[in-house]
């Protein structure tokens, strides 16, 4: 079980921290947006399961379960509204 | 010292990038460098709230998932016509 | 309510009498949104049978941005996403399209490669930003409702 832990722990954090690497090395907005995605699903996914490994469906597992899936829906909704934003800045001649 | 606190630890790191986007990008880079952190920091709670079997932190991470989207929406329609 | 409990983890009367006061309020102001009609979101649950083929694209997405930062930081090629204009049947202002149109806005900015930017109502088309050039995430069978 504790290895199981482990692994998941460990592919959260590297999927979270290539995500940042991503959002740093990419072009402009509009790419560095994409690795917004993988951070808000597989990232809280790994870490909320670890945490259900580790406690259980207790409260705190649960709850864990919760943030993840608010992260999940969250994403897609800020990347869309952000992406908007910059078109219409783009269309409006406002600098992106 | 446990595999969680290691794992805040490294996910903390993931900031830096996340605050030189923030600082040397253009106003739309920065808000998906915001974005990027918050969605790190809730992360980093829930893990943090293992690592030191505080359940009370696994709240603050929910809170701060659902301010990181309201927050996150209301800098992007500002962003769209009045900054 | 179930959300609450789930929270306080509890079944104490006065944590029951709190979740379902909080309950009520919610419920209350979720019949007079729907009643002024600010929101019409009338989903189909058979538009459910799409969720597998979303989870395994998002999958296969996740893939795609890794190969992409590879691409990126340890071979030093340059990465540029591309914009794509996607037909998209953009229906009415009944309750049903405004929940497919939030919903296919919704299963393709999950999807990590691509994203909504903008649906264009005059062209009938979505405007899809993709990291890496591939065919078009599409939700098969979401078509506008036949006019009544």
């Amino acid at each position: 079980m504790s290895a199981a832990i482990d692994v998941l722990l460990a592919i959260g954090v590297a999927v979270e921290l290539a995500c940042c690497i991503g959002v740093l090395v990419m072009g402009d907005a509009y790419d560095k947006l994409h690795y917004l995605g993988p951070a808000t699903i597989v990232g809280p996914v790994c870490i909320a399961a670890a945490v259900v490994v580790q406690q259980s469906l207790d409260q705190a597992g649960v709850k864990s379960l919760l943030t993840a899936g608010l992260l999940i829906v969250a994403g897609p909704v800020l990347t869309h509204a952000t992406a908007r934003a910059m078109s219409i800045r783009q269309r409006d001649g406002e600098p992106t | 010292m446990n595999a969680w606190l290691v794992a805040a630890a490294a996910l903390l790191v993931g900031l830096v990038p996340c605050l030189v986007v923030m600082v040397r990008g253009s106003i739309v880079e920065a808000l998906v460098g915001l974005q990027m952190a918050g969605v790190l920091e809730t992360v980093t709670l829930m893990v943090l709230a293992e690592g030191f079997h505080r359940a009370p932190f696994q709240d603050l991470a929910l809170v701060l998932a659902l301010l990181t989207l309201a927050s996150g929406l209301v800098f992007a329609r500002m962003l769209e016509r009045w900054v | 309510m179930v959300v609450w409990l789930l929270l306080v983890d509890t079944i104490d009367p006065e944590e029951l009498a709190a979740g379902a006061v909080a309950a009520a309020l919610a419920a209350t102001v979720a019949t007079t949104v729907h009643r002024r009609g600010y929101i019409r979101f009338q989903p189909r649950l058979r538009w459910l049978r799409h969720t597998p083929a979303l989870l395994w694209n998002v999958l296969v997405d996740c893939r795609l941005l890794g190969v992409a930062l590879w691409q990126r930081v340890v071979l030093r090629r340059p990465v540029t996403g591309t914009t794509v204009r996607v037909p998209f049947e953009h229906g009415g202002d009944t309750g049903r399209d405004g929940a497919r149109r939030a919903l296919v806005n919704f299963a393709i900015s999950l999807t990590p490669n691509s994203y909504v930017i903008d649906i264009d109502p005059e062209a009938h088309s979505l405007l899809i930003h993709q990291l890496v050039a591939d065919l078009p995430d599409r939700i098969p069978g979401l078509s506008a409702d036949p006019a009544p």
